[in-house]
């Protein structure tokens, strides 16, 4: 009885120890944003039988992204290949594609490098100044003020088809949601990004256009943040998203709201769990027309998974993972994108508008925010900073030009400004 | 070579403790020692290089006492706490007499009633209540609404959320501490409590002067117990108010999580855990202190 027993602890601690030691030999580690996976799994099954090679799909949920995504770093393991939303933080680890961009596209890297900017102008100057290309631009999603037309209908009124709201025109179309009957006219992501959207139309920022000087404290940022203060004390936003994390969405989704603040990334979900008719707004505008654009990259973080991320990355497969979910490839000969659900192809041509004529000025200070070399990683280090001053303002504790001279000079000091 | 049967012995128990303080080392004692050094580096998680800088941490938390800072968070919790630990303390009290009264029907039910929400996923305890006391949609807002009051913005108000927080904290717990009295109560013998009716003592004078008395070890473990949930809360109040509103129920272990893992301020994220872990143990030497001089 005893002999058997240690033969099965035995077998138990090999077959434990076998499944560290028998490992794949490419780890793609990616977050998922509802039907991607399924197209992830499809790929990554072709390049196994193409290659011959073993590949790990590694699920990692959003919340738990960037955190994940350090400890592997820092711990020495990083996976060979990784999607992601943001390449500053990832500086230190990235591979230079320099030598491989001829090999895997044929085409020469500056050239290369002008195809895959078209909507991240920014990766072309990062890339630039740090003197090499850390990642391949994969897909870009863009700010959208989405509207339930069924709740539109009833108010009477009639959303822009020929030009834009100004931000008065928008705030008065929400009084008339208002008192037609509707909750909330508007819902708004908590998130300081989007946040930043409505510091940016109005002509501020957190960094200037050229990158040297704090504006969160200026008048046009002060500004932008009465007008969010307003809308919520008018009670025509929940307050509960804000200022307690309520999820967004769900507002939206049940009626409660009729316009939601958001992305194109949501557009998947909106597909599968709307049941009403929607659309998008283009994007109000204070001084400066502006939409946010971010997205996704492939960074491969070591030798073996170059070959990986130039596969996913080439035309075919960024053609079927844009077309799942509805997202703009990042090649200029991919432009001309369309849909098949109606609702979707509206949307994504408001968006497209609305990226098209985005103020210079207002992409250069956005860029500076989020994605430059130098500058980004400061207010990176803040995000939590930034919630907490909005959300005091909301909850009255401080008033608008208070909480963003407190920030202000916060970053200026950890900038080495002051 | 000749091993005498105690040393064998004393291997023995080497090897066997050996695993479990092999693993304690490497994930307790190990990252405990890190802690305390990032405490003086500006380390962030954004950067692979990093820089002693002294006491300059703690120089940016003392020197902070806005509503968001780490000290107003660590006044909170003792606020929190001091509400808590008592009136848990009282509450499980008062479940577990009523669960082992012999007068009282269905105790088994009531038991398993009590019990459930320490059963539960914080999580689930997190959202379940947050959609209850939602404005818009929640059960009490619309049952108020119905008997034409105003709905009540119970997790928009800074002193509501923080009653809230405490009442579902509570009846988290309670069961849990139920269970603990139902033991130390069903083991007091019936005979003292006879002796005592017979000696002309009422219901009241039998609870203060016998059981209560009698139940002190188990109360002190509650005690401690209790207070060392309250200081650590953290992820039921996350999931139910996300320390708001604005950072009225954030608490300490929430802002050093924030500073930490959301800003990726290790190094100032693990000052803050040096504070917090002198301050524990200030209290937890203060309350051995009193308990010996009890004893």
């Amino acid at each position: 009885m005893k002999k058997t027993f240690f033969v099965v602890l035995l077998i138990n601690i090999v077959l434990i120890f076998s499944a560290f030691v028998v490992g794949k030999d490419i780890t793609f580690a990616t977050f998922i944003d509802g039907p991607d996976l399924p197209v992830f799994q499809k790929q990554v099954a072709a390049y196994e039988k193409e290659t011959g090679k073993d590949v790990e799909l590694l699920v990692i949920p959003y919340a738990d992204w960037k955190m994940k995504m350090i400890m592997m770093l820092q711990g020495g393991t990083p996976p060979d290949v990784a999607r992601e939303t943001d390449v500053v933080y990832l500086q230190d680890y990235a591979l230079d594609l320099n030598p491989f961009i001829k090999q895997y596209t044929g085409m020469e890297p500056m050239e290369w490098l002008d195809t895959v900017t078209v909507y991240k102008s920014w990766f072309k100057t990062y890339s630039l100044e740090a003197g090499m290309i850390p990642a391949i631009p994969y897909t870009t999603d863009v700010f959208a003020l989405f509207y339930n037309k069924e709740l539109f209908r009833k108010a009477g009124i009639e959303v822009p088809t020929n030009g834009v709201w100004t931000i008065d025109q928008w705030y008065d179309a929400m009084l008339k949601l208002k008192q037609s009957g509707v909750r909330y006219p508007l819902v708004w992501d908590r998130s300081p990004s989007r946040f930043s959207w409505l510091l940016y139309t109005y002509g501020g920022g957190y960094w200037d256009e050229t990158g040297t000087k704090i504006i969160l404290d200026s008048k046009e940022s002060v500004e932008a943040m009465e007008f969010f203060l307003k809308i919520h004390d008018e009670n025509l936003v929940p307050q509960a998203v804000w200022i307690s994390g309520d999820a967004p969405l769900k507002y939206f989704q049940n009626g409660l709201s009729a316009m939601y603040l958001s992305g194109t990334w949501m557009l998947p979900t909106f597909v599968e769990q709307l049941d009403f008719e929607w659309g998008a707004i283009p994007m109000p505008v204070k001084r400066e027309r502006y939409t946010y654009s971010g997205g996704k990259l492939i960074v491969p973080l070591t030798e073996e998974g170059i070959e990986l991320a130039f596969y996913l990355t080439n035309k075919e497969n960024l053609a079927e993972i844009s077309s799942a979910l509805f997202l703009l490839p990042d090649r200029a000969d991919m432009t001309e994108v369309t849909y098949e659900n109606k609702m979707v192809q509206e949307a994504n041509v408001v968006a497209m508008n609305d990226l098209l004529n985005t103020s210079p000025a207002a992409k250069k200070r956005q860029d500076f925010d989020w994605y430059n070399l130098k500058t980004a990683p400061v207010i990176q280090g803040n995000v939590s900073a930034i919630t907490n001053m909005v959300v005091s303002v909301l909850t009255h504790e401080k008033t608008p030009e208070e909480a963003m001279k407190n920030l202000a000079d916060q970053i200026r000091k950890e900038a080495g400004l002051q | 070579m000749n091993i005498s049967k105690n040393s064998r012995a004393e291997m023995a128990g080497i090897f066997f403790i050996l695993p479990n303080l092999i693993t304690f080392t490497v994930f307790v004692i190990f990252p405990a020692i890190s802690g305390f050094y990032l405490a003086f580096t500006d380390y962030s998680m954004l950067r692979t290089q990093s820089n002693f800088i002294g006491l300059e941490n703690f120089k940016t938390i003392f020197s902070d006492f806005s509503s968001s800072s780490f000290l107003r968070s660590m006044l909170r919790t003792f606020v929190f706490t001091a509400i808590f630990v008592p009136v848990s303390f009282f509450f499980s009290l008062f479940l577990s007499v009523i669960t082992t009264s012999e007068t009282v029907k269905g105790k088994n039910f009531l038991r398993t009633l009590f019990y459930w929400p320490w059963i539960l996923s914080p999580v689930i305890v997190a959202l379940s209540w947050k959609w209850f006391l939602d404005i818009d949609a929640g059960f009490l807002n619309i049952m108020l609404e119905k008997i034409g009051m105003q709905p009540k913005r119970w997790l928009l108000e800074p002193n509501l959320a923080f009653f809230w927080v405490t009442v579902v904290n509570i009846w988290y717990v309670a069961g849990y501490f139920m269970v603990m009295f139902n033991a130390a109560l069903t083991s007091i013998p019936q005979e003292v409590y006879d002796a005592a009716s017979i000696d002309g003592a009422n219901k009241w004078q039998r609870f203060w002067s016998i059981t209560f008395p009698l139940l002190r070890p188990t109360s002190i473990l509650v005690l401690v117990l209790s207070m060392i949930m309250a200081i650590r809360s953290f992820e039921l109040v996350y999931v139910f108010t996300k320390g708001g509103p604005g950072n009225t129920t954030m608490f300490m272990v929430q802002k050093v999580y924030e500073v930490g893992f959301q800003d990726y301020k290790l190094g100032l994220a693990a000052a803050m855990s040096v504070v917090m872990f002198f301050v524990l143990l200030g209290l937890t030497l203060i309350q051995f202190r009193y308990m010996r001089q009890e004893e």
